[in-house]
């Protein structure tokens, strides 16, 4: 997993038919667990935000969640509404039970999603999954059509090689994953290229994320190479309108619906707009329970772990997650108390807002940029400019 | 805005209206200013019209208000329709989400204390203030909701847009414009307008 926002892409919309909650009214069900099943990772992504341990054969045992406590973590979850999980690291094939892990998630009645760099994904495993678990969703990781640099990027030669073949595994087992490019000034050429490889690997969409600030992507960004304001904007532009234009096959991006225009509104409707992080707890391969995977970074955003504190109880108890609940109910900070996307962007991605600023309820860097620069949409705040009734300019004393 | 009859006729008597939402009014010994907050504008009104705007509660007629006030009925309708353009008043209508038989004869209104913004030509964004909803609605939703500044039937919309969108084909027009309409009245934009007896 190389990004915060990858957490918000619908990969992580939990099952409709999810069973009722038993919990308190004034407490939100727990629909998804995020599982950073290991802390290792067999590539070394330039950009990657969990900052991984590089693995090159297996990963310790300490660092790989236990099978035991995530099916403690599970019986207790199904009761508070839990009827999803993604599977995420790190690499998650690298631990190893995996197999294991997703046929007993699976026999749970546990809607999957994967996030994987594909490299060791192979046949078998692909056709296993495909028919025999409920994986429904999986998203790998590419960021350039051409070997050298994706290899570059990610740290290993051969990466570019495994993961195309671990594509093709799953397009023809029959689910044809999305594929994530993660964007720099280093690959901003190689888009549309990008683009084209997917459509013909039969990949179902590609997601562009912009390289963060967070972890590994703070030396991008020291080099000049990550996306300014500006670079961010632009990207989002290309990518929502004269490429998706252009290509048949979906594309998205992650962005705050206030920094999307009308049409990308109306073609993406609420996609990418915000974080379900009031259904969602991560669980880390240590067994520590926190927000996503942010907690491997910043402590304070670990709540507990599987095994020495009651899920339940963490849930609905930890003060960390009370006060985001009661912050989200609003009035909003910042930009966000008077903007008419508030009540369904929740401030977008709480873990880069945390790491921008030490608050996870807060205007998105974009939005707060936005607001610095004096470009914040005024069409988009609550007292913004437009009519009543007949909108166009409104009526006039 | 919503068409305004004529302030002597009988139908005006029975108009309500009520202060829109974003308005304040500020008195100031023997002066009163509005502040249109939507607009970010000031307005100064007189006496009179701030005698009335204090008995607006979105139920007594403009009958009623004249016989409160001792004023003539044809002067408070008047000014009270002035406001209404202004920006400082709205008519009260009733609303009915009810799908009723004949839909034909309905007449759609949108609702005037909702906030439109266009950005562009690619459609625009209606907001509710009240209930706190956003709709973002593409270009030919944009030429229905300006056409509903005043009452029509689905027929007239379908009609208009006739005009508007040329080529298009006038049964899928119709289509498009009662699942327009039918979806919007569920959402409470758009109402379907009892006018008064």
């Amino acid at each position: 997993m190389t990004d915060p926002a990858d957490t918000c892409d619908g990969l992580d919309e939990p099952a409709a038919s999810a069973p009722a909650p038993d919990m308190p009214p004034d407490v939100p069900a727990l629909k998804v667990f995020y599982l950073y099943l290991t802390a290792g990772c067999n590539l070394h992504c330039r950009h990657c935000w969990i900052t991984p341990t590089f693995v090159q054969g297996k990963p310790v045992p300490a660092e790989c969640l236990d099978l035991g406590r995530l099916k403690g973590a599970v019986a207790e979850g199904k009761p508070m509404g839990l009827s999803a999980a993604k599977l995420t690291g790190g690499e998650p094939m690298l631990h190893p039970q995996f197999r294991e892990i997703a046929d007993y998630l699976s026999s749970e009645g546990l809607e999957l999603s994967l996030e994987t760099n594909g490299t060791l994904l192979d046949r078998d495993l692909a056709v296993h999954l495909v028919r025999h678990t409920t994986l429904k969703r999986v998203a790998v990781s590419l960021d350039s059509p051409e070997e050298q640099e994706h290899d570059r990027f990610r740290g290993r030669p051969g990466a570019f090689r495994e993961a195309v073949r671990g594509i093709r595994f799953l397009a023809e087992a029959g689910l044809p994953p999305q594929i994530i490019m993660s964007v720099y000034r280093g690959n901003l050429d190689r888009i549309e290229g990008l683009i084209e490889l997917a459509m013909k690997l039969g990949a179902s969409s590609v997601k562009f994320n912009p390289v963060t600030h967070s972890g590994r992507g703070e030396e991008i960004h020291r080099q000049g190479l990550g996306l300014d304001f500006d670079g961010h904007l632009a990207l989002i532009r290309r990518i929502r309108g004269p490429l998706q234009d252009r290509y048949p096959i979906h594309l998205g991006a992650m962005v705050p619906p206030a920094m999307s225009t009308v049409k990308e509104l109306l073609r993406y409707g609420g996609e990418g707009a915000g974080c379900h992080v009031r259904h969602i707890l991560g669980i880390l391969g240590t067994g520590e329970m926190a927000l996503c995977g942010i907690g491997r970074s910043i402590p304070e955003l670990c709540f507990g772990r599987l095994g020495q504190d009651r899920l339940r109880e963490v849930w609905m108890t930890h003060p960390v997650l009370v006060r985001m609940r009661e912050e989200l109910k609003g009035p909003f900070p910042g930009v966000c108390g008077d903007c008419l996307h508030a009540g369904r962007c929740m401030t977008h991605c709480l873990a880069q807002n945390y790491e921008a600023c030490g608050t996870l309820v807060a205007p998105s860097p974009l939005c707060a940029e936005a607001v610095r620069r004096g470009v914040f949409p005024a069409t988009r705040r609550r007292q913004g400019t437009g009519g009543r009734g007949q909108g166009a300019g409104g009526n006039r004393l | 805005m919503t068409a305004s009859p004529d302030p002597l006729s009988p139908v005006s008597c029975l108009l309500t209206f009520r202060l829109r939402n974003d308005v304040a009014i500020e008195d100031f010994g023997g002066r009163s200013l509005v502040l249109l907050a939507g607009a970010l504008e000031l307005r100064e009104i007189n006496a009179a019209a701030r005698r009335l705007a204090g008995l607006l509660d979105g139920k007594r007629t403009v009958a009623d208000i004249a016989a409160e006030t001792g004023m003539p009925v044809g002067p408070v309708a008047a000014a009270l329709l002035e406001m209404e353009q202004q920006g400082v008043v709205r008519r009260v209508v009733n609303w009915s989400k009810e799908r009723r038989e004949p839909m034909s004869e309905a007449r759609y209104l949108a609702d005037p204390d909702v906030s439109f913004r266009t950005e562009g030509d690619d459609g625009g964004l209606l907001y509710n203030a009240e209930t706190d909803t956003l709709e973002v609605i593409n270009p030919v939703a944009v030429e229905i909701w300006k056409h509903l500044s005043a009452p029509h039937t689905r027929a007239e919309v379908a009609a208009h847009l006739a005009e508007v969108c040329e080529g298009a084909a006038p049964e899928q027009v119709e289509r498009d414009v009662a699942e327009f309409l039918d979806g919007m009245v569920q959402k409470g934009f758009i109402g379907v307008v009892e006018e008064p007896a």
